[in-house]
């Protein structure tokens, strides 16, 4: 930017990158004029390699230009005699556009040409969306506002499914699902977008084919990718309104950071064992996620729903919650959860509600915000196995199995739950399950060697961490756990 | 891409801006825009001015900003229209794309050449490394800028 003062009655015209080279470079000439169009003049008169870019052969200026006075869009001012002021800046924007040789007609033209319509609905949308329409909050503005507007989905697991189904019945018309997991079996407990014939399917397909089926006039976007700093602005870039439905911490500050930094409300649900959480961040409005929690739990400190299980409804209600408050940010309707974090407990059936403040101190969104960009979550989250002294060592399944088939066979103790071991162990295992493990202690120091076993081999990691601090010696954990016991040694075993 | 289908889908295309014409042109992002085409929304496609004008601004200092922009011929041929070519700007690189409701088909990608006031067809190749995106982000498209 040109900080000397430019003399009187000359504007700053700022030359567009494409335009650049024709004019050596320059990002800005200083041109003087009344209006616009004698700026432009002015400008083409002094620079006449750019006459054929900015006017037509009589001199208008292009309807391939778009001009800017002071970062306002001249058509919403005077136009092309928009007066111009000593010292206003006048950007020229290119304007971008094109298309296709000509007109089609192709017999497969898919559903999608029958896509929502942007003004009036159709007789076939009056009546599916007929009991929106009677409610005065929604009706049919507000029907069309849905039919407009454009939701990305993050994990279409637990809470996703139910979150996807009730945006596409309600008629959003874009709905964006990001995962890259496939179906598996313990996903149908409470996944009820999956049918069983989807085991094995990429899950953004087979939810895409759901969607589809239940409401044909919505547009579902799928990435099969993990959400990474790298691609999180590409893919967040169209959408209205974020969900956040993951089941990691990773991905759940990065959802947060995406959604602060580029101002997209981030609609958040998360689920352990019986209890559900529900929020509505926005830090143009309220909190963040990291206003509320500034740093991950240690890993391991909290499971997964992999590793500690979760109630199949639980989800379904949280889930379904947070396709509510997406609605009601699009319909500029009733009062979000801005602000307000909602805590639901399905075994007391207790709804609780805590008042959240904007942290001062947040380094996303408050004040003195030191983070603009995204950072590497997994290393934040501690995700990423960094070599500690104490980091027990771990023993992979088709090791394990040929140790216990050998002369000296190290002690086997299942540290899961007991539900847990009633579905399935591993021969010859004791079950002494992970909070009750130092009661132990003489028992497991008597012998050789120790190998601690849990479902995925997070507990048993930090089980086995546990151990050596008290000072037993020669303790090793299965890596991936029963989980990849079953997948490289014993299929036949029973999973959950 | 395939979730525009069958309209025309665009966006825009971020590399290094520094780098000379005639050197390969690496594209580091593709970012989806609204088409703001109204009517024939299957073969015109157009991209708001001023959110080119505010991503420009943006990234006014970064060594990272728009290089060119993409859009999609649905049904249609992977090369530049006559349309394309005659409301193309220099120095961008355009890249077009064609899609049916498989997904990306073919493409070419051009550079209006000023001398000539006509396309160059530039090579592109999707290089294997690159970032993973929505469609068309999912590859990184290359190419000599000559
Ligand atoms: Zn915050």
């Amino acid at each position: 930017m040109t900080t000397s003062d430019p003399p009187a009655g000359v504007a700053i015209v700022e030359i567009p990158l494409s335009l650049r080279s024709l004019v050596g470079g320059a990002a800005r000439l200083e041109v003087a004029g009344a209006t616009v169009k004698e700026v432009i003049d002015r400008l083409v008169a002094e620079r006449p390699e750019l006459r054929r870019w900015l006017l037509t052969p009589g001199g208008q200026i292009r309807s391939s230009v778009h001009l800017f006075l002071n970062e306002e869009d001249i058509r919403n001012l005077s136009r092309e005699s928009t007066p111009v002021r000593p010292g206003d800046v006048l950007a020229i924007v290119p304007a971008i556009a094109g298309g296709a040789p000509k007109r089609r007609i192709s017999a497969n033209r898919s559903r999608r040409a029958r896509a929502a319509p942007r003004a009036g609905l159709t007789a076939e949308q009056l009546e599916r969306y007929s009991r929106h329409l009677l409610l005065p909050e929604v009706g049919l503005d507000g029907q069309r506002r849905l039919l407009d507007a454009r939701v990305l989905v993050i994990g279409t697991g637990g809470l996703g499914s139910p979150c996807a189904t009730y945006l596409a019945a309600a008629g959003v018309g874009e709905i964006g699902l990001v995962d890259f997991d496939r179906v598996e079996r313990s996903n149908l407990q409470r996944q009820l977008l999956f049918s069983t014939s989807d085991v094995g399917r990429p899950k953004v397909e087979a939810a895409r084919d759901r969607l589809e089926g239940i409401n044909p006039d919505v547009i579902i976007r799928t990435y099969a990718v993990r959400l990474t700093s790298k691609n999180a602005r590409s893919i967040l870039a169209p959408y209205d309104v974020v969900i956040d439905g993951t089941d990691n911490f990773a991905t759940r500050y990065l959802v947060n950071d995406a959604c602060v930094l580029w101002e997209k409300p981030n609609v958040y649900g998360s689920i352990y064992r019986f209890e559900g959480q529900v929020s509505l961040f926005d830090a143009r409005r309220g909190p963040c996620y990291r206003c509320l929690y500034p740093e991950p739990p240690p890993p391991d400190a909290v499971p997964s729903c992999a590793e500690a299980g979760v109630l199949g409804v639980l989800p379904g209600i949280v889930g379904t919650l947070q396709a509510a408050e997406a609605l009601k940010v699009i319909l500029g309707r009733g009062r979000p959860l801005y602000g307000r974090l909602l805590l639901f407990d399905a075994l007391a059936l207790e709804f609780r509600e805590f008042r959240l403040r904007k942290n001062p101190n947040c380094v996303l969104c408050g004040p003195r915000a030191t983070q603009r960009r995204l950072i590497d979550y997994p290393a934040f989250c501690g995700e990423t196995p960094t070599p500690r002294s104490d980091e027990p060592e771990a023993i992979d399944p088709v090791r394990l199995s040929a140790w216990l088939r050998s002369e000296d066979p190290p002690l086997l103790i299942d540290v899961r739950e007991p539900t847990e071991w009633a579905i399935n162990h591993l021969p010859g295992a004791r079950l002494i399950p992970g909070s009750r493990i130092e009661e132990r202690l003489q028992e497991l120091a008597a012998h050789r060697s120790v190998v601690l076993y849990c479902k995925t081999g997070g507990r048993s990691r930090e089980a086995a961490a546990r151990l050596q601090r008290w000072g037993v010696r020669r303790v090793r954990h299965l890596k991936g756990g029963i989980d990849a016991w079953c997948r490289e040694v014993d299929p036949a075993m029973p999973r959950y | 891409m395939r979730g525009e289908y069958p309209e025309e889908a665009c966006g825009y295309l971020f590399g290094p801006r520094a780098i000379s014409e005639g050197v390969a042109r690496p594209i580091v992002e593709a970012r989806p825009a609204e088409n703001e085409e109204t009517e024939g929304r299957d073969i015109r496609y157009r991209i708001s001015s001023a959110e080119i004008y505010r991503i420009e601004a943006e990234a006014e200092d970064q060594p990272i900003g728009l290089v060119g922009f993409y859009h999609s011929h649905p049904d249609g041929p992977g090369r530049a229209s006559r349309r394309d070519e005659r409301l193309a700007w220099p120095w961008y690189t355009y890249l077009i794309l064609s899609v049916d409701d498989g997904g990306v088909r073919d493409w070419g990608a051009y550079t209006l050449s000023v001398s000539r006031g006509s396309f160059v067809p530039i090579d592109c190749r999707v290089s294997p490394e690159g970032p993973v995106g929505p469609d068309p982000g999912r590859d990184r498209f290359e190419g000599p800028g000559r």
